[in-house]
Formats: structure tokens, C-alpha cells, sequence
């Protein structure tokens, strides 16, 4: 079965911010560059960007919510000095960035928009990458986190074996 | 019961299931199984429903990941108690056994 829409959306333009260890670049600067990049990348100018997307939530337990420090939340692009001609946007709670690229390829396919900037900000803590110390935990991971099996990578491992 | 119905409500299963997927740790995240590394998580289909997932641990088996295959059959062995906690462990099904 071929998906109707098949080859009627693209990526036209990709790049990435310098990546830091320890730094004192806020995250909102670091998406800023990359999205410059990115719109440059493509021949585009912001001005021509119409539409935004992301998954904004960091990737760890217990991080705090400050918009451009923490997370860079599509209200964080809809400043009008960066992007003022904005008129659709989405903020995926799950999924990951992969959420976001639907949804921008599904606003692209609606008509409510041209181009969508799509973007991914993160950053770990010092210390070592997802730990756990809590002995307690609630939500999803309480099925999963007793077997120690608390981060991303033993998820995708465990998924690709069976893709394999 | 029809797809999408919100009467929804917990069912006892057989404990019964296949190896949908596992993987090995090397890396220390969670410290209370450091001394449990390196260790095998394993991710459980149920015989119930297809893409009924449970995920477990092989902590403490002889089972080790050479061992393991996609569908092989399993089975809950034990309920370790950690307070209220219950965590459930499976094991193969021995051969005369059904699945």
C-alpha cells in the first residue's frame, strides 16, 4: 500500500548547533544557531518560515521547565523577532522528534502551511547519562524500571532486536 | 469487548508468554543493581493478546543471552517481593509443558 501523500512533503533543509559539554550557552541559543542554520540550508530566509514544531520534553527524570534554559518549547520560537509569520504550530508530548515530523508533514499536506521548522533541544545533567537513584518510581516506569530497564538506549536495543 | 471501548478493567493472564525481545547492560544506571551487572532485561508477549507486552529481568537465572530466541516459550516463575511490590521473573518452558 503506497500512502496517498507519498513525496508530496520534504526536508529541505537540516543542520545542527555546536554541541557542548558543560557549557554556558543557554539551549535556547543553541536551537537559535541551528535553526538558522538549518533555514540557510535550505535557501529559505524566517521570514519564509510559516510553521514550527517540536518535541520540547528533556530527556531525563526531574528536570525543571525553564523555556530556552531546560526545554526550547515552540513558545519560545513564536517570539515575533525570530518568526512573525507564524500560523501553525505543535508541541508533541510523546513520540520524540519523529512525533513532530509527522505533524509537521501532516500540516504541510493540510495546506495550513508552507515551511515548517522542526527542531530537537536537549541536554543531560552532569553525572552519569539516565541514572536512576530513586528506589522508587511511578507512571510507565513502574513497569520497566524494577527490571532495570530505565533508559532509551535498552528500549531501542530491545525493539531493534526484533526488528533484526 | 471492541476496540477503542472505554470499559476498561484488569484481567488476571496465565503468566504464560513468548520472548519478544531482550537486551544485555553493561552500564550502571540504576545503582541498587550495580552488583547485577552486566544483566538481561527481556520483554515478554503474552499468550493473551497479541502486542500484550510485560518486561522482566533474567536477574538471578541461568538463562544468559545466547540462550534466548524471538518466540521461545516462557513462563512466570516467582514473584519476588520487594515490600508491596510485586516483580514477576519467567523462565522457558520445559519442552512437555504447553505454552
Amino acid at each position: 500500500m503506497t500512502w496517498d501523500n507519498r513525496s508530496k512533503v520534504a526536508i529541505v533543509g537540516v543542520d545542527i548547533s555546536a554541541i557542548e559539554r558543560r557549557t554556558a550557552v543557554p539551549l535556547g541559543s543553541l536551537a537559535l544557531d541551528a535553526a538558522h542554520k538549518a533555514i540557510a540550508d535550505s535557501g529559505l530566509t524566517a521570514r519564509d518560515i510559516d510553521g514550527i514544531a517540536t518535541y520540547p520534553s528533556a530527556p531525563f527524570a526531574g528536570a525543571r521547565n525553564r523555556d530556552g534554559e531546560d526545554v526550547v518549547t515552540s513558545n519560545f520560537f513564536l517570539s515575533p523577532i525570530l518568526l512573525d509569520r507564524v500560523r501553525w504550530y505543535a508541541q508533541a508530548g510523546a513520540g520524540m522528534i519523529a512525533a513532530s515530523i509527522r505533524d509537521a508533514a501532516n500540516a504541510l499536506i493540510s495546506g495550513a502551511c508552507n515551511y515548517v521548522l522542526v527542531w530537537r533541544a536537549m541536554y543531560v545533567p552532569a553525572g552519569k547519562y539516565n541514572e536512576l537513584p530513586s528506589m522508587t518510581v511511578g507512571g510507565e516506569a513502574q513497569f520497566s524500571a524494577p527490571y532495570g530497564c530505565s533508559s532509551p538506549p535498552q528500549w531501542h536495543t530491545i525493539v531493534y532486536r526484533r526488528y533484526l | 469487548m471492541n476496540c477503542g471501548s472505554l470499559q476498561v478493567a484488569f484481567e488476571g493472564v496465565s503468566g504464560r508468554g513468548v520472548v519478544a525481545g531482550w537486551t544485555t547492560t553493561y552500564h550502571e544506571s540504576i545503582p541498587s543493581l550495580e552488583a547485577e551487572l552486566p544483566y538481561l532485561c527481556v520483554l515478554i508477549e503474552l499468550i493473551e493478546q497479541e502486542d500484550l507486552f510485560v518486561v522482566s529481568d533474567m536477574i538471578g537465572s541461568d538463562v544468559d543471552s545466547a540462550a534466548l530466541r524471538l518466540g521461545m516459550r516462557m513462563r512466570v516463575t516467582s514473584e519476588t517481593q520487594i515490600g508491596d511490590l510485586v516483580v514477576p521473573r519467567f523462565v522457558p518452558c520445559e519442552d512437555r509443558e504447553r505454552p
